[in-house]
């Protein structure tokens, strides 16, 4: 699959650990993007073709939530499919996400069984 | 910080505050956790501090000590060998560590009633270095300290109640 996935998330050891076990798990053989806060995330979907969105929620200049509903609210990048992968102890917020038109959340800590589920079950469904 | 603290009449206490950390560490980074053999009386070596606050029903934070060399091993650890097709440059050992608070705080505060826990915001992790024996005392004598792989982790929760 030639997919291209954008990795949001302030923690460049997360970012390493999931860019590996996507590639490892031989998800996809498109480019894997990765920034360190929403606002970055939101503009490198505005510059490049991006057909997956993982994302955590705290992090610093915009976090994950305001950056999935602006794009889930902009009709360029509404399609793109959005996975949440946060600490977030909530779940009703992070269901108020899914409700809003995230695809799925992944709590950490996660395995790496769990990520590859779950990157391969959206990418099978949004671009199989 | 603020460094005031209270009993904890909540479900989160010491005990579940090592359960987490326990799971936590072996989840992502297969470092085991263990009581220390013999208790330590001064800061480690190289020692660093990291915190996470929360705020909202409850404001407090998670705060944890560990040796540089800790930092290092867990970095190490959370990323494995390195692969060959892997382009990314290696993290700062703190980066892991403060990746391990985040997870840490979500999961104690998961354990919070769900009504409370919908009104709590957690903050971002932060690092600083850790000196001074004064600071250390009053840290540690209300805290608990663990041997993780070898290096003695110290973690502490604090909470207490905000009053509309």
């Amino acid at each position: 699959m030639n997919c291209n996935i954008l990795i949001v998330d302030d923690s460049a050891t997360t970012r390493a650990v999931i860019k590996r076990t996507i590639r490892l798990a031989g998800l996809t053989d498109g480019q894997i993007y990765e920034v360190d806060s929403g606002r970055a995330g939101l503009e490198m979907l505005g510059c490049v073709r991006i057909d997956l969105v993982l994302a955590d929620l705290h992090m610093p200049l915009m976090n994950g939530e305001e950056m999935a509903r602006q794009a889930l609210a902009n009709p360029t990048t509404s399609d793109i499919p959005i996975i949440v992968i946060s600490a977030e102890p909530n779940i009703a917020r992070l269901q108020q996400l899914v409700d809003a038109g995230v695809k799925g959340f992944l709590r950490k800590p996660f395995t790496p069984e769990q990520l590859r589920d779950c990157v391969g079950r959206t990418l099978e469904v949004c671009h199989g | 910080m603020d460094n005031c603290s209270m009993p904890l009449s909540l479900p989160l206490d010491d005990a579940m505050l090592a359960r987490s950390l326990a799971d936590v560490l072996e989840a992502v980074a297969f470092v085991s956790l263990m009581p220390l053999d013999s208790d330590i009386h001064t800061p480690p070596a190289e020692a660093e501090m990291y915190w996470i606050e929360f705020s909202g029903a409850y404001r407090g934070a998670v705060e944890l000590v560990v040796p540089r060399q800790f930092s290092q091993m867990l970095t190490d650890n959370l990323l494995g060998p390195a692969g060959e097709n892997d382009d990314s440059p290696l993290p700062d050992p703190g980066d892991g560590m403060k990746e391990l608070l985040n997870v840490l705080c979500g999961k104690v505060l998961q354990e919070l009633p769900s009504d409370l826990v919908s009104r709590i915001e957690m903050g971002l992790p932060q690092r600083r270095i850790y000196s001074g024996e004064a600071q250390w005392q009053e840290f540690h004598a209300t805290a608990e300290t663990f041997d993780a792989d070898g290096h003695p982790i110290t973690v502490r929760m604090r909470l207490e109640p905000v009053i509309a």
